[in-house]
């Protein structure tokens, strides 16, 4: 003989377990994502350092020429994840590059460079997807 | 949901559709665990190569490469190396990478390569000259060859420090 408290109760204890598992299952559904897309935004911050490094530094090759007066422009790549952009900040100095996130990933990551002073006069902030001009300025290569 | 004889609930529909959830999680999570381990791993190389070729492409340009001037212009020989001053910095190698360059001078670059981990290496072989060279030098350097441009052959070794 089955008793309706019976139901009751077993039909509770089901829902019960359904509820947990939904809610176990999308909290780790939701932090395996989030430790994909941070080794994604990781990525692309260190491709944001190297591209960036190495338009500085080719500017010494045009710079060493005496006769050249030029100007170079360059995107700042953007860093995006499953097409949203992540907002970032680039703080530069003589000896190295503090890339910042602040957005569902909080983070900072610090390179080292060699950016001397003798030769360079940079902005010290600089953001993500930004163009960057470079021109001769007298003695040293101005980019901002 | 319904129930048995014996009063006990049947949720087959219900034990198969969580199964297959738990079998497409695992799957989502393996998926994800490869991927972070491969960009992780990749990463460090990756930047290494990116470093290394930096630095290999401003050892053979200006303003490391040797001059050439006149009375109105100058230019640099591209493919060539003033051995003059070349320094770490020069190269754009940055302080926690370590470099060893045989066959040049380099100042800063003479580190004893680590005995495991992953070590860019490149071959060259490139004329070399220690001062700016005059139009008419350089032209009869390629005619009959001086003493102000020689060869040499060497090897670039760029590796990320402890």
């Amino acid at each position: 003989m089955v008793k309706k408290g019976q139901v009751s109760i077993e039909l509770l204890l089901v829902l019960l377990f359904l509820i947990a598992f939904i809610y176990v299952y999308n909290t780790l559904a939701e932090q395996t994502v989030y430790s994909l897309e941070l080794a994604k935004v990781k990525e692309q911050t260190s491709d944001v350092y190297l591209s960036l490094n190495e338009f500085l530094q080719f500017q010494r090759s045009v710079f060493a020429d005496s006769n050249v007066t030029y100007i170079s422009k360059y995107k700042i790549p953007e860093i995006n994840v499953a097409s949203k952009k992540v907002p970032c900040k680039i703080s530069l100095s003589d000896t190295n590059m503090v890339i910042d996130i602040n957005s569902t990933w909080i983070f900072f990551e610090a390179f080292n460079l060699s950016l001397p002073g003798t030769i360079y006069e940079l902005s010290s902030e600089f953001s993500c997807g930004q163009e960057i001009t470079c021109s001769k300025h007298t003695n040293k290569i101005k980019c901002n | 949901m319904r129930l048995n004889n014996k009063g006990q609930m049947v949720v087959l529909d219900v034990l198969f559709a969580i199964t297959i959830m738990i079998l497409a999680f695992l799957l989502l999570f393996k998926f994800s665990e490869t991927e972070i381990y491969r960009s992780n791993s990749q990463r460090p190389i990756d930047k290494l190569n990116r470093v290394g070729d930096l630095s290999y492409s401003l050892l053979f340009n200006s303003p490391n490469a040797c001059l050439v001037t006149d009375s109105e212009n100058s230019f640099y020989l591209s493919g060539t190396i003033n051995t003059k001053t070349l320094t770490k910095e020069m190269l754009a190698i940055p302080s926690d990478y370590n470099c060893n360059v045989t066959g040049l001078t380099v100042t800063g670059c003479s580190s004893v390569d680590p005995l495991s981990g992953d070590i860019y290496v490149r071959n060259f072989e490139i004329a070399t000259c220690t001062t700016d060279l005059s139009k008419q030098k350089y032209l009869d350097c390629i005619e009959s060859g001086c003493s102000e441009i020689s060869s040499a052959s060497g090897t670039l070794r760029i590796w990320k420090g402890n």
